[in-house]
C-alpha cells in the first residue's frame, strides 16, 4: 500500500515536472504579460507548477476558453468565514480528547542494553 | 504584480520584518536548545537530536499559531495591519522550521530501517482506529505538504495566474493544516510529556488561536449586518452624501457576492469595486493618498475615476455608475468592466476637514 502510494507520487511529480517545464518555458509568457522575458523567477514558481499541475492545468484550460475577469473581485468570504469558526471549535475539541485520554506510564525511563540473540552473537557481546 | 516579475519584492518595511522575524526564530531555537540537554547521547530518552527536532517543531508551531492569529488579529483592531503586510514571508519561514523538525524526525526515526525511510514513515504504525497510540505522524505530514503548497504557491505570479479568489481558497488550507498540526501535537507529544507547563503553553497558543476566530467571526457576522444591503432593481439606493467622510467610503452589499465601495473626494463622489486585484483586500477600508484608493492590506493603488493602478502598474478593478437624487447616492448594482473610466458626481464640499487616520500609513504602492 505504502509502496504503491509512493510510487504513485513518483508518477504525479513526474508528469508535474514535465507540465512545469513546457509552462516556464512556453505556457507563462502566453497567460501572463508580467512574465514574458522575466526568468529570474521562474525558479522560485517551478516547485508550485510540479506540486500543483492539475491545478495549472485546469487554469489554463479555463483562460484559454475565456474567462470572465469580474470573478477576480468576488472572494470567497462565506468559505473563509465558516473554516475560522470551524477551527475554533475543533481546536479546544481534540484538545480535550487528547488530554483526557492520555497515556499512564513510566516516563524518561532509562535505555536498557538488550542481548543479542544467543546463536549468532559473541558470548561476551552486547549491542544498543 | 504587475510590471516584470522579479524573485522577492523587497523594500525597507519588509527587510525590517524578515530581519526581526528571522532574529527571533534563531534567538528561540538557540535558547531551547541550550535549555535541553544538546550534549546528550542516545543513551538518554530524550538526546541531542531529539531536543533539535524538538526545537524546530515547537518553533514551527508557534509561528503557525501567530500567523493565524495576524488575521483576525486585524479584523478585530487595524493597528495590527502593518503584520499583515509581509505575512507571505513569514509563511515561508514556518514552512522551511517545519521541514527542518521533519528532516530531523526521518533521520532519527526512520533512517534505520529496513525499508526506505519514507516507506518506514508510513508503514510503521497503522493504527488509526484508536487514540492512544495514534499515527500522528500523518497529520503532521498533511500539514507539512500543505505548508509546502502555500509556501511555494506565495510568489505574486500565482495570484495573478489563478486569480485572487482561486488562491485565497487555496490558501484556506492553512486552517485544516492547523488543525492537524493540533492533532499532531496532541496525538504525539503531548501523549509523551509529563510537563505541565508545555501543556499549558501548547493550550493557551492553540486556545488564543481558537478564541481569536470565534471573536473574528461574531465580528464579521456584526460587520456585514452593518453594511447597507443594496435594494432589488438595477439602481439601488446605496447612502446619504452626508455618509461618506472625505477621503473614505462607504461599503455597499450588492446581492450575495459582490460589493462595492463608494469613495469622496473632495466635492465628488466614485464608486470602484470593494475587492483589490491583488489579493482582494477592503479597498473600502482604505483611504484616498496622492489621489488614488489605496488597500489597508499591501498599499496597492487605483485611480478612482477608472479603477486602473496608474502606471506603470496595470492593476484594474470594476468600477459603478453613480446618481444623485437630493442627498441621496444611487448605484448602478452592474459592474463596469475592471477599468472601465466613469465620470465621478459632483456632491459639494464635504462638511468637515478630513479626519486622520493612521491605517495606511507607512503603506508603499504595490508592495505585495
Amino acid at each position: 500500500m505504502a509502496e504503491n502510494l509512493l510510487e504513485f507520487l513518483r508518477l504525479y511529480l513526474l508528469v508535474g515536472g514535465l507540465v512545469a517545464a513546457w509552462f516556464c518555458f512556453y505556457g507563462l509568457g502566453k497567460v501572463d504579460g508580467n512574465g514574458e522575458g522575466a526568468w529570474v523567477f521562474r525558479p522560485l514558481i517551478l516547485p508550485g507548477l510540479v506540486m500543483l499541475w492539475p491545478l495549472v492545468v485546469w487554469r489554463l484550460a479555463q483562460i484559454m476558453r475565456g474567462w470572465d475577469e469580474a470573478e477576480r473581485h468576488v472572494p470567497p468570504r462565506k468559505i473563509q468565514d465558516r473554516m475560522g469558526i470551524m477551527l475554533a471549535v475543533f481546536i479546544p475539541f481534540i484538545l480535550a480528547i487528547c488530554l483526557s485520554v492520555k497515556q499512564e506510564r513510566p516516563l524518561d525511563a532509562p535505555a536498557i542494553l538488550l542481548a543479542p540473540p544467543s546463536d549468532t552473537a559473541p558470548e561476551t557481546g552486547t549491542s544498543q | 504584480m504587475s510590471v516584470k516579475y522579479i524573485p522577492v519584492q523587497w523594500n525597507q518595511n519588509k527587510y525590517w520584518y524578515d530581519a526581526v522575524l528571522l532574529a527571533a526564530v534563531v534567538a528561540y531555537i538557540l535558547i531551547f536548545i541550550r535549555l535541553g540537554t544538546p550534549d546528550a547521547d542516545f543513551t538518554r530518552p530524550v538526546d541531542g537530536l531529539v531536543v533539535r527536532m524538538r526545537a524546530f517543531g515547537t518553533c514551527a508551531f508557534l509561528m503557525l499559531s501567530v500567523i493565524l492569529c495576524i488575521g483576525p488579529l486585524a479584523r478585530l483592531d487595524q493597528r495590527f495591519l502593518p503584520l499583515l503586510y509581509n505575512r507571505r514571508h513569514f509563511g515561508v519561514m514556518t514552512a522551511i522550521v517545519a521541514l527542518t523538525h521533519a528532516s530531523f524526525v526521518i533521520n532519527w526515526y526512520f533512517v534505520f530501517s529496513d525499508v526506505p525511510p519514507y516507506e518506514a514513515l508510513l508503514t510503521s504504525n497503522t493504527s488509526y482506529g484508536q487514540v492512544l497510540g495514534f499515527p500522528f505522524e500523518a497529520f503532521g505530514i498533511f500539514a507539512l505538504v500543505v505548508l509546502g503548497i502555500l509556501a511555494f504557491t506565495s510568489h505574486d505570479f500565482w495570484l495573478a495566474f489563478l486569480s485572487a479568489p482561486v488562491w485565497k481558497s487555496l490558501h484556506l488550507l492553512i486552517y485544516p493544516a492547523y488543525a492537524a498540526v493540533i492533532a499532531h501535537v496532541s496525538l504525539g507529544y503531548l501523549q509523551s510529556t509529563d510537563s505541565p507547563v508545555t501543556v499549558v503553553l501548547i493550550t493557551i497558543a492553540a486556545g488564543t488561536v481558537a478564541i481569536l476566530h470565534g471573536l473574528a467571526w461574531w465580528y464579521r457576522g456584526a460587520e456585514g449586518a452593518s453594511v447597507p444591503v443594496a435594494s432589488q432593481g438595477d439602481w439601488v439606493e446605496a447612502c446619504k452624501v452626508g455618509d461618506i467622510a472625505d477621503q473614505r467610503a462607504v461599503i455597499v452589499r450588492l446581492g450575495e457576492k459582490n460589493r462595492a465601495a463608494i469613495f469622496r473626494d473632495g466635492d465628488t463622489v466614485a464608486a470602484i469595486s470593494n475587492a483589490c486585484a491583488h489579493q482582494n483586500g477592503p479597498l473600502g477600508e482604505g483611504r484616498i493618498l496622492d489621489g488614488c484608493v489605496t488597500c489597508p492590506w499591501h498599499g496597492f493603488q487605483y485611480r478612482l475615476s477608472d479603477g486602473c493602478s496608474p502606471e506603470p502598474f496595470t492593476e484594474k478593478v470594476p468600477t459603478y455608475r453613480l446618481k444623485l437624487e437630493g442627498e441621496t447616492i444611487f448605484i448602478d448594482r452592474n459592474a463596469n468592466p475592471p477599468g472601465t473610466k466613469q465620470e465621478p458626481l459632483t456632491v459639494g464640499k464635504p462638511a468637515s476637514a478630513p479626519e486622520s487616520n493612521s491605517q495606511a500609513e507607512g503603506a508603499t504602492a504595490h508592495g505585495g
